[in-house]
């Protein structure tokens, strides 16, 4: 399992430099502009699309059909893909936790809420979106992931010009 | 004699194609070339040995363990190269290491890497800009760092040059010289398997024409020439197969059923391939 992982994660490093340069940029956005909001959502995202990243480069090198003849079960595949994308959303959460400490009001509770809702989002994401990629692959399940994306979007956007207002926190409790 | 891999009666129905009942065993210790033609089967039949896919009959046995759902211990004892490069894109030699030193129970870096420098792979490159016979290599050397005692081989040594392919079997005569270790290696490069082989098995159309010992192969068979009238007198059951031309006929033969004063030239594993093939399409 911890060699899955490695293989994920060292396959993933290339990317790193691209992530850091957009963390920085919209680091740099949400300084200037003095909204947090962004750089959080950023963040889980990215988090969240790293799994889908690692996913699509075991289906080019076709590493699946090569993993099973290891000593690696079906289930181990499935199982450390999403370790691997919870080990990215703990990682997302860590960030977004000390960037809205810093930039906050240093409100322990403020920054909590903030980093948990945006690392359930992640979370939820990645439960979404990994079964639909493991049934149609990388390349047809990419349709469904827009789908998947972009319906929940629909759905708050369509619901706040019918009047409705978002829950409060309080409501939450 | 202890069998390394024994095939019953396994067939796998897929439209338009069926692999039909396929038996074979492969003794320890030995070589065993699967050939046939584009389509024939033969990377369906690893397929279903590597339990990629499932079968809908017969046996496997593997290192005398049932294949379906092969234990991790069982894993580790097989080397499996397919016909192409399976590592990542971004890996170098240091990170298939790292990755199949985990993997693998068995794996031993220091193999790892002697086999990787003695065929001169690159410390710094990745997957990526490797050439073809490159990422083969890195896959036998993965293949031969953890203490296997089953090669498999699907279509390894094809589209390589002869140099490398020469550098590939004589590392798998290396391979078998311990008595526990055998492999089964596809191929359509047929003087390969002629080089290496001890076992032949020709699969054709889904089903195995034959599954014999490549020496009883070569010795039973022969190039027949002669004029259609000398042909005419042979019985139909000495031939395997023949072809007419306007110089006379040409025909695969069992050796010891033709007249002596006739010349029978010996035949290599692609003349019986060929004729084989041609008879079976009549």
């Amino acid at each position: 399992m911890t060699g899955l992982i490695l293989k994920d994660l060292l396959n993933l490093k290339r990317q790193g430099k691209i992530i850091a340069i957009l963390f920085a940029f919209y680091l740099f956005l949400s300084l200037t502009s003095h909204d947090s909001s962004f750089f959080g959502g950023v963040v889980a995202v990215l988090c969240a699309m790293l799994p889908v990243t690692a996913l699509s480069y075991d289906e080019r090198c076709k590493w699946d059909k090569y993993a099973l003849t290891m000593p690696v079960s079906r289930k181990d595949l499935v199982i450390s893909k999403y370790l691997l994308g919870a080990l990215f959303c703990a990682a997302g959460f860590l960030v977004n936790f000390a960037f809205n400490l810093i930039t906050g009001s240093g409100n322990i509770a403020e920054a909590l809420e903030i980093s948990l809702s945006l690392l359930s989002v992640g979370m939820f994401f990645i439960s979404l979106i990994l079964p639909i990629l493991f049934q149609f692959g990388v390349e047809k399940g990419r349709l469904l992931m827009m789908l998947v994306l972009f319906v929940p979007v629909a759905v708050v956007v369509f619901l706040s010009t019918q009047g409705l207002s978002l829950p409060k926190g309080k409501n939450l409790d | 004699m202890e069998l390394a891999l024994e095939l019953k009666n396994v067939t796998k129905r897929y439209d338009g194609f069926t692999l039909d009942a396929v038996s074979f065993s492969l003794p320890r210790g030995c070589i065993m070339g699967l050939i046939g033609e584009n389509g024939a089967g033969k990377s369906t039949t690893i397929r279903l040995i590597l339990d990629l896919i499932g079968k809908d009959e017969g046996t496997i046995t593997l290192l005398g363990e049932d294949s379906r759902d092969a234990s991790k211990a069982l894993r580790e004892k097989i080397g499996v190269v397919m016909d192409e490069s399976c590592f990542p894109e971004n890996f170098t030699l240091r990170d298939v290491d790292s990755v199949m030193k985990r993997v693998y129970h068995s794996w031993v870096s220091e193999e790892f890497f002697a086999m990787a420098h003695r065929f001169s792979l690159p410390d710094k490159k990745i997957v990526k800009d490797y050439s073809h016979g490159m990422k083969m290599k890195l896959a036998i050397a993965a293949a031969l760092s953890h203490r296997a005692e089953l090669l498999i081989l699907d279509e390894a040594t094809s589209g390589l040059d002869p140099v490398v392919r020469e550098e590939i079997l004589d590392v798998f005569l290396e391979f078998i010289q311990d008595e526990s270790h055998s492999i089964l290696l596809s191929s359509h490069i047929l003087s390969d398997l002629q080089k290496v082989c001890d076992y032949i098995t020709f699969i054709h159309r889904g089903k195995v024409l034959f599954s014999r010992g490549k020496d009883e192969l070569l010795e039973s068979y022969g190039i027949l020439k002669c004029s259609p009238e000398e042909f005419s007198r042979i019985d139909k059951f000495a031939v395997a197969g023949y072809r007419e031309s306007k110089f006379g006929v040409e025909a695969l033969v069992l050796r010891d059923k033709i007249p002596s004063g006739l010349v029978v030239d010996r035949a290599g594993i692609e003349d019986i391939m060929l004729y084989y093939v041609k008879e079976n399409v009549q």
